[in-house]
């Protein structure tokens, strides 16, 4: 194999090829990371703020809401996080490990969560909604941390920080719409920032 | 005295051997993906790593994906190593030690 030495190293001198690799590198990591998850935080968004709005104005359908959003938004991660990425142009048995321990996480989230609310009842609507969107959105801090994914923790934050500020602005009158602009809104913007960015 | 791996240091291949040792150990690239991300033609990305795949730093596998015949590339082992030498040599490079 060819090989040279330092001084015909040729066009690039070795500081702008190493800033090129951890460029090229840091972009790549980046890129499938956030182009997968764009279109699952989309999804989400466009659930959380149908429901809020459907809570706020029909509250005897708010029910039946959650449940058919949450069994959309279950299904569709679930197509979107694995059957896709299965057939995608980056391959690797170990990222799909890592998304299985996502799932499972998430999935300890999904089952938590309503055991919280039962040991805490009652609870007046409003109130439930604010703590599953920031018991979520301590979900999202926690993975952003853990995955050193900055994106989720500053989203995260946001919107805890948006959702507890509103509390004692808009309980209960207007919390429902309030959530779904600042949890539904934030997803749904962060998602479609996401997917363009790294499409 | 550092020296450089030649067929690194080229920038389209030093983007390609970048791109390929950023993701998993096991991770395997489509070729239009590479292309795109890149920014580089069909003929100038095959080209590059034909090199790449002759000197044994990269294995490409043809694989159909829903009835569409698709190439994925990954880096091998020894090509994980040849690209960590090179990182190691240009940061020997720019501070050299005494």
């Amino acid at each position: 194999m060819d090989m040279m030495d330092q001084q015909s190293a040729g066009a690039l001198d070795a500081r702008d090829a190493l800033g090129e690799a951890e460029q090229a590198m840091q972009s790549v990591r980046t890129k499938v990371t956030y182009s997968g998850v764009g279109p699952i935080l989309i999804l989400w968004g466009l659930i959380y703020a149908t429901c809020f709005v459907i809570t706020h104005f029909a509250y005897e359908a708010a029910g039946w809401a959650w449940l058919i959003g949450d069994v959309c938004g279950i299904a569709g991660t679930a197509y979107l996080g694995w059957v896709r990425p299965a057939r995608g142009p980056v391959l690797s048995e170990s990222a799909k490990q890592l998304g299985r321990r996502l799932g499972l996480f998430w999935l300890a989230a999904m089952v938590y969560i309503p055991i919280w609310l039962t040991l805490l009842t009652p609870w007046r609507g409003e109130q439930m909604g604010a703590f599953i969107t920031t018991a979520i959105m301590f979900a999202y801090v926690v993975m952003g941390l853990w995955l050193r994914m900055s994106f989720f923790v500053a989203l995260g934050v946001l919107v805890t920080a948006l959702t507890f500020g509103g509390y004692f602005v808009f309980y209960p009158e207007w919390m429902n719409l309030w959530l779904a602009a600042t949890g539904g809104g934030a997803l749904l913007v962060s998602g479609a920032y996401l997917t363009w960015r790294w499409r | 005295m550092a020296r450089i791996d030649d067929l690194i240091h080229q920038p389209a291949r030093l983007q390609v051997m970048a791109t390929l040792a950023a993701l998993e150990p096991d991770a395997e690239v489509e070729f239009t993906f590479l292309r795109k991300h890149l920014g580089l033609s069909d003929g100038n990305l095959g080209a590059h790593l034909d090199k790449l795949t002759a000197a044994g730093y990269i294995r490409a596998r043809k694989a159909f994906v829903q009835r569409r015949p698709k190439t994925f590339c990954r880096l091998t082992r020894s090509g994980r190593r040849a690209f960590e030498d090179y990182l190691d040599s240009l940061k020997t490079i720019i501070n050299p030690q005494p």
